[in-house]
């Protein structure tokens, strides 16, 4: 009783909006074919960095500045593995091809967690969220170097997190995780740290 | 049907056009193979993920508006750009004046049923209950984000955040060193100009701005004046220093303003009714001081102080009002399954009005307007990290009403940051204001003999109350493809209506002789329900695109509480607010340093205002070509040369005029 609108209204209602929608498919297409003529310019213009754009220049500088404190039997690549969503779209692996660390060629893979104890360096996403912690139980002591951008990772017993500091990438570490894999950072890494928790190995350089 | 060929032809191209255009993001990555560490840590990054963490884990419908939304939006005021936000209409009345702008309904020209806040402090004010946009603010650049809840949030803010919070929150002085100059100007928006410089000193990041606008007046029909301009200015500064476990902040503003308007008066002798163009002329000030201290266990406490001052005199009367305020508020280390939060808070709001008709007065002329206020809330982690209920109350005492309680109980589950949902059911109030209980405005209605009608406020009023039931999801469909949906059922109770024309004994002077008295008098008188859903998908289409549609839907279904007969209020109430609101924001960046920006919005009849429905859109270009400069030209409302959007009294409403305006910022 309260709404009571009669047919022809409704129908005048209905054409108001369907003249309105094709008005704004309309201007839609025309934006897309706007977009899509000035695209070829694209490949040569670079556009502002994205947030994983750098965090993939941080992982691949990691794998230069992190080595293994025991001998460790030789493997034929350098493996940066992703734990759960990919968001690094194909920055990574640009940046990955024709690199090398330690001498070796560089892959990067999307194993299972219980395949990545061989990985060099294991992202693992932030969506991950509960599962994190179960992914570091399962990937244990091995030596390997863990990295994510989940808000507590270091609590959990991860090794460097990325941190995003007033729109600038930068990552903290924490040494105790670091030394019980056996890995050593070089001082040059910690020094760029935005922050470094836990205690620096015994014998080793502050 | 002709109009069937655009979507074909659009969704027919899109899937070509993106896989066309879909480069991959590797050429910016390869730009950063030879840097350093530090070189890596210095670059700006634009961040991928639009919707910040605490928006996951908030059991309440929240939409955050970014500092960028609001730049690409083209919106030169805060009401503007609050428009593309879903569950939220914003109407212009006119050049000058008021917003209306409501949340899930219940719109008028006061915002009464919506909560602002600028930095945690509330801009509510006493007098009509709401919130005056025009004399409250915020140099667009300074702005960080703007939070938006819709839904009660009684608990937490206290009385009068019925339908939902605004909290605009400005950016911490060490983001906004350096200097800044902002100028632009159009048709509508005839002169803006922002200034700001910011630094840091022993410790202490600061920053100070000036900022100032000059609006012309809106489209009137012919014969009529344009009376709706405005100008002010604004002057602030902000302090904030940080240490390892204290947080201290020091902000102030003042301002002054002069604005055209046209109001409708009545005389006694001889017995008239008239239009006053008299602009009306406001000045004030805030200070505001913050401290927050994290202990080692993780708990931390808060402290806030404000002492705001506004002045404003127009044609039909005018007012000075001072508010002091203080809140503290604890919040205890969590365990693993609960975590406690408590406060408790004092407002008091001295205000004088000035009388300047003697048809249009406030009984008392002066009053202090005081609320005391405590909460307690404790959030239980049922199942750590995956289910949570929250469940707290506030309870005030207030100088119109008494003692109100406001508590809330609010479930969250949530998995993997994938997907969360909410429900809550909540109840909230809002107190009478000085309008609804002190005001005596008597109005000329008919000669001869001389009638005249007398609103009057009621020192019996009791408070207006909801209850709310509401539920809600946000997921992400897929990594490109965010969304997320509410829906509400609130139900009013003693909502305050103008009462049916009474008849008085016959009156004493100033009256003239002779004359009729009728009196309407404010009453608790209507209630009811409304309820809708508002759902917002988020795509990121490619790396350079995204497009944000939206869409709500309101049903209002308010009515006279058996024996209140009058309907004035009522059809107001229901016709005030549209049924349906969609909108389409798009943001493209193009290449070298160009961005498109487009909305497109469609807002549903307003059948109480007089007011069609439309459709209308903004669109800008901007262009960055060096990191300091930044260029861009908007148009706004662009479908029609005008377009209605709310009612106005003294009538004929004003029409919104289509727009556009270019604006440069130069920062350094």
């Amino acid at each position: 009783m309260q709404r009571s609108f009669t047919i022809g209204r409704f129908r005048r209602r209905r054409d108001h909006i369907v003249r309105s929608a094709s008005r704004l498919a309309a201007t839609f297409t025309a934006a897309l074919i706007l977009g899509s003529v000035a695209t070829p310019r694209v490949v040569a213009q670079a556009a502002k960095p994205t947030e994983y754009d750098v965090k993939a220049a941080y992982l691949i500088n990691f794998g230069k500045f992190v080595h293994d404190s025991e001998e460790q039997e030789s493997r034929p690549s350098f493996d940066i593995c992703i734990l759960g969503r990919d968001a690094f779209g194909q920055s990574l692996n640009a940046l990955a091809s024709n690199e090398t660390i330690d001498h070796l060629p560089v892959r990067v893979l999307h194993p299972d967690v219980t395949e990545a104890k061989s990985c060099g360096i294991v992202f693992i996403s932030s969506l991950e969220g509960e599962n994190i912690r179960e992914d570091l139980v399962l990937l244990g002591n091995a030596d390997v170097l863990t990295v994510s951008d989940a808000s507590d990772f270091l609590e959990r017993g991860g090794m460097i997190q990325f941190l995003l500091v007033q729109n600038h990438v930068r990552f903290a570490v924490n040494l105790d995780a670091v030394n019980r894999a056996h890995l050593v950072l070089s001082s040059e890494l910690l020094r760029v740290a935005f922050y470094v928790t836990g205690k620096p190995p015994i014998g080793g350089k502050p | 049907m002709r109009f069937s060929r655009f979507p074909a032809l659009f969704f027919g191209l899109l899937p070509c056009v993106l896989h066309a255009i879909e480069q991959p993001s590797g050429n910016a990555a390869l730009q950063l193979k030879s840097l350093t560490l530090e070189q890596l840590g210095s670059i700006e990054v634009t961040t991928q993920s639009k919707e910040p963490t605490q928006v996951w884990d908030t059991p309440a419908a929240i939409f955050v508006l970014t500092a960028d939304d609001i730049r690409r939006s083209g919106a030169t005021s805060i009401p503007d750009a609050l428009r593309l936000i879903p569950g939220v209409n914003v109407a212009r009345v006119n050049g000058s004046r008021n917003w209306a702008v409501g949340i899930r309904g219940l719109a008028d020209q006061f915002s009464k049923y919506v909560l602002v806040l600028i930095d945690g402090r509330s801009v509510y004010t006493p007098l009509f209950g709401g919130v005056w946009w025009p004399i409250n603010n915020v140099m667009l650049e300074d702005i960080d984000r703007i939070e938006v809840i819709r839904g009660p949030g009684g608990t937490i803010w206290g009385a009068d955040a019925v339908n939902g919070i605004i909290n605009i929150i400005t950016k911490h002085s060490q983001q906004t060193r350096g200097a800044l100059i902002s100028a632009g100007g159009g048709n509508v928006d005839q002169y803006t100009q922002d200034l700001r410089y910011g630094s840091e000193h022993r410790g202490w990041t600061w920053r100070a701005n000036a900022f100032g606008f000059v609006r012309s007046p809106q489209f009137h029909i012919e014969n009529q004046p344009d009376y709706d301009w405005s100008r002010d200015g604004q002057i602030g500064f902000r302090a904030d220093r940080v240490s390892p476990s204290d947080e201290f902040t020091l902000q102030g503003d003042a301002y002054w303003g002069k604005f055209g308007d046209a109001q409708s008066l009545s005389t006694y002798e001889p017995p008239a009714s008239f239009i006053s163009y008299a602009p009306t002329d406001v000045a004030g000030g805030n200070l505001r001081a913050r401290w927050r201290r994290q202990f080692h266990n993780k708990s931390d406490i808060y402290l806030q102080a404000f002492w705001s001052y506004d002045h404003r005199i127009g044609s039909n009367f005018g007012e000075n009002r001072n508010t002091f305020d203080v809140d503290f508020l604890h919040r205890l280390a969590g365990t693993r399954y609960q975590q406690f939060t408590w406060g408790v808070g004092l407002r008091l709001s001295p205000s004088t009005v000035a009388q300047v008709v003697p048809t249009d007065t406030f009984i008392p002329l002066s009053k202090t307007d005081s609320i005391y206020s405590a909460f307690l809330q404790e959030q239980l982690r049922l199942v750590p990290d995956k289910l949570s209920l929250t469940v707290g109350t506030k309870l005030e005492h207030n100088n119109y009403t008494g003692f109100e309680y406001q508590p809330s109980a609010r479930l969250l589950f949530t998995r993997a940051q994938k997907f969360s949902a909410w429900a809550s059911v909540s109840r909230a109030v809002r107190t009478p204001d000085r309008l609804d209980e002190d005001i005596q405005v008597d109005v000329f209605a008919l000669y001869p003999p001389p009638v005249f009608v007398r609103v009057m406020g009621n020192h019996d009023l009791v408070a207006e109350r909801l209850i709310a039931y509401e539920a809600g999801f946000r997921t992400l469909v897929r990594p490109r493809l965010y969304l997320s949906a509410a829906g509400y059922y609130n139900f009013y109770r003693n909502l305050i209506a103008q009462g049916p024309l009474t008849p008085a004994p016959t009156p004493p002077p100033p009256f003239p002789p002779g004359t009729l008295l009728f009196t309407i008098q404010f009453l608790n008188g209507i209630h009811g329900t409304t309820d809708g859903a508002e759902i917002a998908p988020n795509w990121q289409a490619t790396s350079f695109w995204s497009i944000r549609p939206g869409l709500s839907y309101l049903n209002v279904d308010l009515n006279d509480e058996p024996g209140f007969t009058d309907t004035v209020t009522l059809k107001n109430l229901r016709g005030s607010s549209p049924a349906w609101q969609a909108f389409i924001q798009s943001g493209i960046n193009l290449p070298r340093h160009f961005e498109f920006d487009q909305s497109f919005r469609y807002v549903d009849s307003l059948p109480a205002q007089a007011v069609r429905a439309y459709t209308t859109a903004d669109a800008r270009i901007g262009w960055n070509p060096v990191r300091s400069l930044e260029l861009s030209v908007t148009g706004q409302n662009l479908f029609q040369p005008h377009h209605a959007e709310f009612g106005i009294d003294p009538p004929p409403t004003v029409f919104i005029k289509r727009g556009i305006y270019a604006k440069l910022v130069w920062s350094h």
